[in-house]
């Protein structure tokens, strides 16, 4: 990589590392620490590819899809050591916010599976309709819309009216 | 307010409550780890131009392109361009929001034979990014094919433009038949016949007409037997037109309007320290032992290979590849820890030993010495027991040994391009 393209791409990196650190707690459901890894490991996939992706139309939206990527085949690998339910991690807790409603939207999307937790973040979250949810993820619009429709049923019972009260306050 | 909206704002709300400790340092070790992958990646593999652009056009935009072919499906397809230092300097079009979608597809449509025609794509107006292009899928009652072209400006005398219009070595993009020529009003064409997936995992075809004008455009068109470039089933023996038609295509008249448009290319810097595209192979070739013959040979900035047999023993081709890289030294422990054997010479030079860089399921393995000195300045030289990557092993080891592969890496003639 030339200087100039790596000046450029370290720009890049930090201008979009919150973002995708935000995103990557959602679909860790807070686990700060693997959030981390993934970011990192989004940005150097992201690297190695920062020749073309630099000029395509939008290289922030490219590295949210990586990352969602990078999350689900991190899933594949691990999928027999999911984290106990209803243990949350230390995150990097922020002062302000509202500390119930975290908690609650947290644990409740860890017992998602972590494909419909995906499907969750990237509709809701980064507010994409189910077409760019199923290009990112690489599956059929059908199959997101069944994961959509199962994941908010699963995340409507348990959050009940709360999250109403919580949208409220 | 409906559930779906409240969960919007909940997730909203818990997202941006989420501070990362330190964006500086996780941007840094991102770079760090691509860095990593990219060591990894072109000590395993590294391939010719000829596919480089197949992102452009089928299946949607440039982008859903590079969506679909990103990192761990492209070794084949996508790596060498974008990787190799100094070799794409130039974003590929600028036109000025004059050529619309509309414009390619009605040109590729007038010059498509009778049939019928589905699946109508174009873009590559407004935004600039992507070059403009169409793409439909096309039947001539023969059963259902993709089509595509796009126009790119390209410096015709850089190397990018250059890998457009070259016929890939067979060692590393396995191909049917393929022929580059100069024209009578010096453009260059290439028509190459192969398969979408090299390794041929999958049998779709690929065919791809490609004309670089001595301006610097590039018109570059490829079919399909299928009606779609990744994953469709195969619906006819072979692509829709035939080389003639592909020819007749991409030369055709109807597209020099359009080329007007597209802004000039970039001129391509060279690569930085590097003492032109053949410096590496000639240098390869060189150092090879005498009682080895050159089949086949190639290269790229920082990059050369050949693929050799010993003379009169018939034992069968050995790919050679070798890369030169300058500014690895942050990568160090990395090359360490996965090698097996590891020495430091007294100058400091690490030499690294592997012998398992190959494909276990086609019995080919791949003997790798790694050299990097004390200023980051990487020899890395690898030998396969079969002509190709892509192919099943021709014979049981590599037609170098370890000490043979060291000899030429650590060669002082290396250090000319230091």
């Amino acid at each position: 990589m030339r200087r100039s393209r790596a000046e450029e791409f370290k720009e890049f990196a930090v201008g979009r590392s919150s973002a995708l650190f935000r995103s990557a707690c959602l679909l860790t459901s807070g686990d700060a620490y693997l959030a981390e890894d993934l970011t990192q490991e989004t940005l150097g996939r992201v690297y190695t590819q920062w020749g073309r992706v630099s000029r395509a139309d939008n290289p922030a939206g490219y590295a949210q899809t990586v990352l969602v990527r990078t999350f689900l085949t991190h899933q594949r690998r691990r999928s027999a050591s999911e984290r106990p339910l209803g243990e949350l991690p230390d995150s990097a807790a922020p002062p302000g916010g509202d500390p119930a409603l975290r908690v609650a939207l947290l644990e409740a999307l860890a017992r998602l599976a972590p494909k419909d937790r995906a499907v969750v973040v990237l509709r809701y979250w980064e507010d994409r309709s189910v077409e760019e949810t199923a290009d990112a993820m690489s599956v059929s619009s059908a199959a997101v819309r069944t994961r959509s429709v199962r994941a908010l049923a699963q995340l409507r019972d348990q959050l009940g009216g709360s999250i109403a009260e919580f949208a409220a306050s | 307010m409906p559930f779906e909206d409240d969960l919007g704002d909940a997730m909203r709300r818990t997202g941006d409550s989420f501070r990362p400790p330190d964006r500086s340092a996780l941007a840094t070790e991102g770079i760090r780890r691509g860095r990593r992958r990219l060591a990894r990646r072109r000590a395993a593999a590294v391939t010719g131009g000829v596919l480089a652009l197949a992102a452009v056009g089928l299946g949607g935009t440039y982008g859903g392109g590079l969506l679909g072919g990103a990192d761990d499906a492209g070794r084949a397809s996508s790596a060498a361009a974008a990787d190799v230092p100094g070799t794409p300097t130039a974003p590929p079009a600028d036109p000025d929001g004059s050529i619309t979608g509309r414009q390619m597809l009605d040109t590729l449509k007038g010059l498509l034979p009778e049939g019928k025609i589905t699946q109508e794509e174009g873009g590559g107006d407004g935004s600039a990014k992507p070059p403009p292009y169409a793409s439909v899928v096309f039947d001539d009652g023969g059963g259902a094919a993709a089509i595509a072209v796009s126009l790119i400006a390209l410096d015709p005398e850089g190397t990018s433009a250059d890998g457009q219009v070259t016929c890939p070595s067979e060692a590393l993009v396995p191909h049917d038949s393929c022929t580059a020529e100069t024209l009578a009003d010096g453009s260059r064409y290439l028509m190459f016949q192969g398969y979408e997936y090299p390794d041929r995992r999958e049998e779709t075809r690929h065919w791809r007409a490609a004309l670089l004008t001595p301006k610097g455009v590039l018109v570059d068109a490829s079919e399909y037997n299928a009606p779609a470039q990744k994953g469709a089933e195969v619906s006819r023996p072979a692509p829709p037109l035939t080389p003639q038609q592909m020819k007749a295509l991409v030369t055709d008249e109807a597209w020099h309007p359009l080329m007007k448009e597209l802004d000039e290319p970039q001129k391509e810097d060279p690569a930085p320290g590097a003492a032109g595209r053949d410096a590496v192979r000639d240098g390869l070739l060189g150092l090879l032992p005498e009682n080895l013959e050159v089949k086949d040979k190639g290269g790229q900035d920082g990059f050369g290979f050949v693929v050799v047999e010993e003379k009169g023993d018939g034992k069968g081709a050995s790919l050679i590849q070798i890369n030169v890289q300058h500014g690895m030294g942050d990568v160090a422990g990395d090359l360490v820890s996965r090698a097996d054997d590891v020495t430091t010479l007294p100058d400091g030079t690490k030499v690294m030993l592997d012998d398992d860089l190959g494909t276990p399921g086609r019995g080919t393995v791949g003997w790798t010495v790694d050299t990097l000195r004390t200023d980051g300045f990487r020899v890395v030289i690898t030998a396969f027991n079969t002509g190709s990557q892509d192919k099943e092993a021709t014979r049981a080891e590599p037609a170098l040994t370890m000490e043979q592969l060291k000899t030429i890496a650590l060669d002082d003639h290396w250090l000319s391009l230091r």
